[in-house]
């Protein structure tokens, strides 16, 4: 995925959602989210960085069957595509050359 | 609320129908699993707060949803269409491509602006005099509309004239459906004035009761109002309440004023107080008060010793003032008014007409003489602007119906695109509305610049400048948006249906003709014909009034006014200040004669019922002659330029104990001696008062505009001594340029000298005429507003036409029809329209004579010279419209018009 650049809510949530794996669903991600990088976030913005992602097919999405702890309600699953794995291991390894590049010129 | 699982009802509720169906249930699901998560953590409130969060964030991510799939949408548009949210942003996006198109057209947003921006414009102007005039509450008052005002009335339901103060005094003191009834009065009461300092200037001052300042629930801003002890005997309380702009320029605002003596006409009066600085009184017309004064003091103030002023006087009545009241808590207008009248009707005595009461009335600003010319005034002005605004609107439809039809390429191609026939109307509506709002803009701009120049139109001089407030931009706002949508509905439903026809196959007609314009053009030509025909009408009253035949001359008349009793002057010596006084003007330069009147025409009368000599016939049903008077210096006639018939005029020998000799009018000579010669005879008023008649002057107007020939009687001033003056000063140049220098040499005589008028004598007749003018200058303007509208659409529609038919009309010239038949259909179609509208418009003219004729002046209603010549001048100008296209149709090159196909 050349020219795909991941932007940094959007990795946040890809990282999410391939760390909780089979579980990946809206709400999960969400707690995931809030709980790793500390910070309160709203369903609203989860749903619109996935919908982009999944624009870009680095995710996909399908929905589960209804569960009664949900009052009935089914549970839609997001899961990182492989072009998802690509584009965040892309972005990580930008960052990591960046840290190294800056670890050398620093120490003399 | 209830609570159905973690999440509100409403949230729920909400969210379900803003929600794409596809997302609905795992999206509730989401938020109700965090919700409840939460409520574990946090506590209730808190967590309420997070959920209106993540539900204000959701809905956020709605109205910005555009679905996963990378393909465009699906035409599932219609089922979501519905959704607030996507109207919401379907309308941005309906905007966006409005501003993109008018950019795009300049010239037709520029026109489409221009014609709803005039006609705002003029709806603005209108609304914000009327908003003015009308629905201004008297500043620093409070609960005007808890006020009554009380005037006397000389028959049932016809009134508005002056109360007594003794009988003031008796309602007060009787009524009880009031909580407070003051009386004000002798508002055109000026003073000399000064501070001791040796300088002297002079002050307008409005005598009222103690309780004025209560009744009105206005607070002093320093000092206190008057006391009830400052107004129970005449001219023993000298005090002085200071209106607070005059406070800040006779004193600088000086804050120990309160207890310091000024002298008024020569008499001191203690400042009790300063008004707040928003109360200037109740009227809103110009010249508010400089000063309050006890209407005890009038008396001591006007030296009005022996006049009935304050007490009721056997056959010697003065009325001068104004009720007001505040209705008693619990109390209604009803009754009140049922109290008053029945006042009224208990009080007797023998000077009261039969059938002489009071009228009570709700209006507070204006008395009823002025209320009526400006209600009349104003219902005439909504009703011409209302019309205005129809022809606007009608004229913008015509606009965006022609541009509707360039676009019906855009508009099939947006069809096939899957955009609903509901899409493209709210598209177009949004379009127009948009336009609209650009006119009220412009329209508002136009009232802010035009709205102060029109009200020096009225009739009267307003104390405050005229400006748009919010309430007027508020229906500015409201006006423009129903306007615009309704002309914006007429194309829209139009597109509409031409697309339907495109569908089915069928192809519109090649003429390119459309009813429904056709109407539009037809409709605006017979309202501005209803237009024109009324400013013809105006236009005409006002010129005869203007050059009503007035029997004086009243260029370059300079009026200076002068009361000499209430500067302290005794009979003696006002005796010995006038010939003085007239000298020295007359020595002025630029001056040709002065003379003194005790009268100036359309300002009242004084007069006297004389009974008839024998052979003499009576103007009266009692059998009596009714006789004006006044009172002249030697050089009236010729300085008023009122021509001598016979006899002379008065001459310095008719000095005091002289015969006493009189000038009559032509009028009077013929009701008293019928066919004989006047001169030498002898008019009598009872057994000391008889006159020598000397000399017969022409008829003049003497109280109303175009009345009928009136008696008149002329004294001598030198033998019938008058404290009160008006100095006439005729000059060669423009009478106000020496009213400084009049007023400057007069002061030489006597230096704390107060002039109560200043005037020219076309400024007296031009306050008599402005009724009628300013009805001529703005329904002439808004007739030839409405008219060039109305020609603008004739000729866009003949154009169009024209534009449309090129082919056609290239080919039959082409077969041989000559030019002059070609120019001559075209013009023929342009003018059968403009004839429909005339027609029409006739009609409606016609049914509307009713209205005008009350603010018409010797001018029918129905006269039908105007309705000609509005009919001829609306086609005139029509058939000039239609010429330039019927021009351009000749010009056609048939192979070139056949080739462009």
């Amino acid at each position: 995925m050349k020219g795909e650049r991941l932007g940094e809510f959007e990795e946040l949530v890809l990282l999410c959602v391939r760390q909780l794996g089979e579980g990946a669903h809206g709400s999960a991600v969400q707690a995931r989210l809030e709980e790793g990088a500390g910070r309160q976030v709203t369903l609203g913005a989860i749903y619109a960085a996935l919908d982009r992602a999944q624009r870009k097919s680095l995710i996909d999405s399908w929905l589960g069957e209804p569960t009664a702890a949900r009052g009935g309600r089914a549970k839609r699953y997001y899961a990182v595509t492989t072009e998802g794995e690509a584009a965040l291991r892309e972005s990580r390894s930008i960052r990591e050359r960046l840290w190294t590049q800056a670890a050398t010129e620093a120490s003399p | 609320m209830t609570q159905r699982g973690p999440l509100p009802a409403l949230v729920t509720w909400v969210l379900e129908r803003i929600l794409p169906p596809d997302r609905r249930a795992d999206v509730l699901g989401d938020l109700a699993e965090t919700q409840a998560a939460r409520r574990a953590q946090l506590d209730s409130r808190a967590a309420g707060r997070r959920l209106w969060r993540e539900a204000a964030a959701l809905l956020l991510w709605r109205a910005r949803w555009r679905g996963v799939t990378r393909a465009k949408r699906t035409p599932h548009r219609v089922a979501s269409a519905t959704s607030p949210l996507m109207m919401t942003r379907d309308l941005l996006q309906d905007v966006r491509f409005g501003i993109r198109g008018a950019r795009r057209h300049p010239a037709f947003a520029l026109t489409a602006l221009a014609v709803l921006g005039l006609g705002i414009g003029a709806s603005t102007t209108v609304l914000t005099l009327v908003n003015h005039i009308f629905f201004q509450p008297p500043a620093g008052v409070v609960e005007p509309d808890r006020l009554v005002s009380v005037y006397r009335s000389w028959a049932p339901g016809q009134g508005g004239g002056a109360i007594q103060h003794p009988d003031f005094v008796y309602y007060r003191s009787n009524v009880n459906a009031l909580d407070g009834l003051a009386a004000y009065g002798g508002g055109n009461f000026v003073a000399s004035f000064s501070t001791g300092t040796g300088r002297t200037d002079q002050v307008r001052g409005l005598f009222v009761s103690d309780n004025y300042f209560d009744v009105l629930g206005v607070r002093p801003a320093l000092g206190r109002f008057f006391r009830a002890e400052e107004n129970a005997t005449p001219g023993t309380h000298p005090a002085v309440v200071l209106d607070h702009r005059f406070w800040r320029r006779a004193f600088g605002a000086d804050p120990d004023v309160i207890g310091r003596q000024i002298s008024l006409n020569g008499i001191g009066h203690i400042v009790v107080g300063v008004a707040t600085e928003e109360f200037s009184g109740i009227s809103p017309l110009a010249d508010p008060p400089d000063t309050w004064i006890p209407i005890a003091m009038r008396g001591a103030l006007t030296r009005a010793a022996g006049m009935a002023w304050w007490e009721r006087v056997p056959g010697n009545r003065s009325s001068w003032l104004t009720l007001v009241g505040r209705l008693a808590p619990g109390t209604t207008h009803e009754m009140a008014e049922a109290n008053l009248h029945a006042l009224s009707d208990a009080l007797t005595y023998p000077e009261r007409g039969d059938t002489e009461g009071i009228l009570v009335s709700r209006d507070l600003l204006y008395r009823p003489s002025q209320a009526a010319q400006l209600t009349s005034l104003s219902k005439m002005l909504v009703a011409v602007v209302t019309i205005v605004m129809v022809i606007a609107a009608a004229n913008f439809a015509v606009l965006l119906l022609s541009r509707a039809t360039t676009r019906t390429r855009e508009m099939s191609i947006r069809t096939a695109m899957g955009a609903g026939r509901a899409r493209l109307v709210r598209q177009l509506l949004a379009e127009s509305v948009l336009l609209g709002l650009a006119g009220c803009t412009a329209g508002v701009a136009l009232a802010y610049v035009f709205s102060d120049a029109a009200a020096t139109l009225l009739p009267y001089g307003f104390a405050t400048g005229f400006a748009p407030d919010l309430r007027v931009l508020a229906v500015a706002v409201v006006l423009s948006v129903a306007t615009s949508a309704a002309a914006g509905l007429v194309p829209a439903v139009h597109a509409a249906r031409a697309n339907v026809a495109r569908v089915i196959g069928h192809r519109r007609t090649v003429t390119g003709r459309s009813l429904v314009r056709d109407a539009l053009v037809v409709g605006q030509m017979a309202l501005s014909l209803v237009l024109v025909a009324g400013a013809v009408l105006f236009a005409r009253s006002f010129w005869t009034a203007r050059t009503q035949e007035l029997g004086f001359t009243a260029a370059n008349r300079l009026i200076v006014r002068v009361d000499l009793r209430s500067q302290g002057y005794t009979e003696a010596e006002g005796r010995a200040f006038l010939p003085q006084a007239l000298t020295r003007l007359g020595a002025l330069p630029g001056v040709s004669r002065v003379a003194t009147s005790r009268q100036i025409p359309f300002q009242g009368d004084w007069s006297s019922d004389l009974e008839p000599p024998p052979g003499a016939l009576p103007n009266r049903d009692d059998g009596t002659i009714w006789v004006g008077l006044n009172a002249v210096s030697a050089d009236y006639f010729e300085t008023m330029g009122v021509g001598l018939v016979s006899g002379r005029p008065f001459d310095s020998g008719d000095v005091e104990g002289g015969t006493p000799v009189a000038v009559v009018n032509q009028r009077l000579a013929y009701l008293l001696w019928p066919g004989e010669d006047p001169i030498g005879r002898s008019i009598s008023f009872g057994e000391d008062r008889s006159f020598q008649v000397v000399g017969v002057v022409r008829d003049a107007t003497y109280y109303t505009l175009g009345e009928d020939p009136t008696t008149q009687m002329y004294v001598s001033v030198q033998q019938r001594y008058m404290p009160a003056v008006h100095f006439v000063i005729e000059t060669a140049g423009p009478a106000t340029d020496l009213a400084p220098l009049a007023q400057a040499t007069l002061r030489q005589l006597d230096p704390e000298l107060a002039f109560g008028w200043v005037t020219t004598m076309d400024d007296v007749v031009a306050q008599v005429t402005a009724r009628y003018k300013v009805s001529a200058v703005l329904v002439g303007l808004f007739g030839g507003l409405a008219l060039l509208l109305a020609v603008a659409a004739l000729y866009g529609v003949v154009s169009f036409l024209v534009a449309r038919r090129t082919r056609d009309i290239g080919v039959r010239m082409a077969l041989g029809a000559g030019r002059g038949r070609v120019a001559g259909e075209v013009l023929r179609g342009g003018l059968a329209l403009a004839a429909t509208g005339a027609a029409l418009g006739l009609v409606g003219a016609v049914l509307l004579r009713r209205f005008t004729a009350s603010l018409l002046y010797q001018v029918e209603a129905s006269d039908p010279w105007a309705l000609v010549a509005a009919s001829a001048m609306l086609l005139a100008v029509a058939a000039a419209a239609a010429l330039v296209p019927a021009i351009r149709a000749t010009r056609v090159d048939p192979v070139e018009a056949i080739r462009t196909e």
